[in-house]
């Protein structure tokens, strides 16, 4: 991506890491003001906010806040994605499983029905947390010795700060857009564009 | 570390790269692929 941009600075929000960092969680809309309010210091406006897949909910979101302070920054979706609680119980799922072990062998299929997360999503991610520690220290040989209890904290951290970002997105209110919203259904065509060539064909769907 | 309900992320922009006309925020994460045990996202 940041070769099709050619000589522009590029800055990277990433709310995965931030969260994981900080082993905490926000709604979608506190987590966006947080940013709009770094990137209203910038010292110039950004030419545009880009969203890449299930980042788009928080792109829109930060967009919004910025233009509440008076701030426009046009928005261009890459293969948007709009998680809902049924993408967090497949994350949640698919997680456990390749953490095998005994705990993990025995993940149950995600059940059909998203609704049956608790509603508080703070009691989710705490829930999400523990059960992660647990299935990664079945998991582990010596889950006692101390590199292993910092490599499981550490995978409990992300794991949780990923599924939590996206439990943070599906809970949400719909952002109002700004007036400039543009999407790319595949990021393919930019990186073609940006060598000199035409997006190929068939590559518009997204992956 | 465990989850803490009362912290607050401290949020933060990292530079990709730096040019001198416009720019870009980019909203997405590193997310995590393969294994657990690679400890990549």
């Amino acid at each position: 991506m940041t070769t099709a941009l050619g000589d522009w600075s590029v800055l990277r929000v990433d709310p995965v890491a931030d969260l994981s960092d900080s082993s905490s969680w926000l709604p979608l809309c506190e987590l966006a003001e947080e940013y709009a309010r770094l990137i209203a210091a910038l010292d110039r406006t950004p030419a545009v906010l880009v969203g890449y897949c299930s980042a788009a909910p928080l792109a829109l979101t930060i967009a919004a806040r910025l233009a509440h302070g008076g701030t426009d920054v046009p928005v261009l979706l890459l293969a948007p994605r709009f998680p809902d609680r049924r993408q967090v119980l497949d994350d949640l799922s698919y997680i456990r499983r390749s953490i095998g072990g005994p705990a993990g062998r025995e993940a149950a299929e995600p059940p059909t029905d998203g609704a049956a997360l608790p509603d508080d999503p703070v009691d989710v991610v705490r829930h999400i947390g523990s059960l992660l520690w647990s299935d990664l220290t079945a998991a582990t040989a010596e889950p006692s010795d101390a590199p292993a209890t910092a490599l499981i904290a550490d995978l409990v951290s992300r794991y949780t700060a990923w599924l939590g970002y996206l439990l943070s997105a599906a809970d949400a209110a719909p952002a109002v857009p700004p007036a400039d919203v543009r999407v790319i259904a595949s990021p393919d065509p930019l990186e073609h564009a940006a060598e000199g060539g035409r997006p190929p064909p068939g590559s518009t769907g997204p992956r | 570390m465990q989850f803490d309900e009362t912290a607050r992320p401290l949020v933060s922009l990292t530079t990709l790269q730096s040019g001198p006309t416009s720019h870009a925020v980019v909203v997405d994460f590193i997310k995590f692929s393969g294994q657990p045990s690679a400890g990549t996202w």
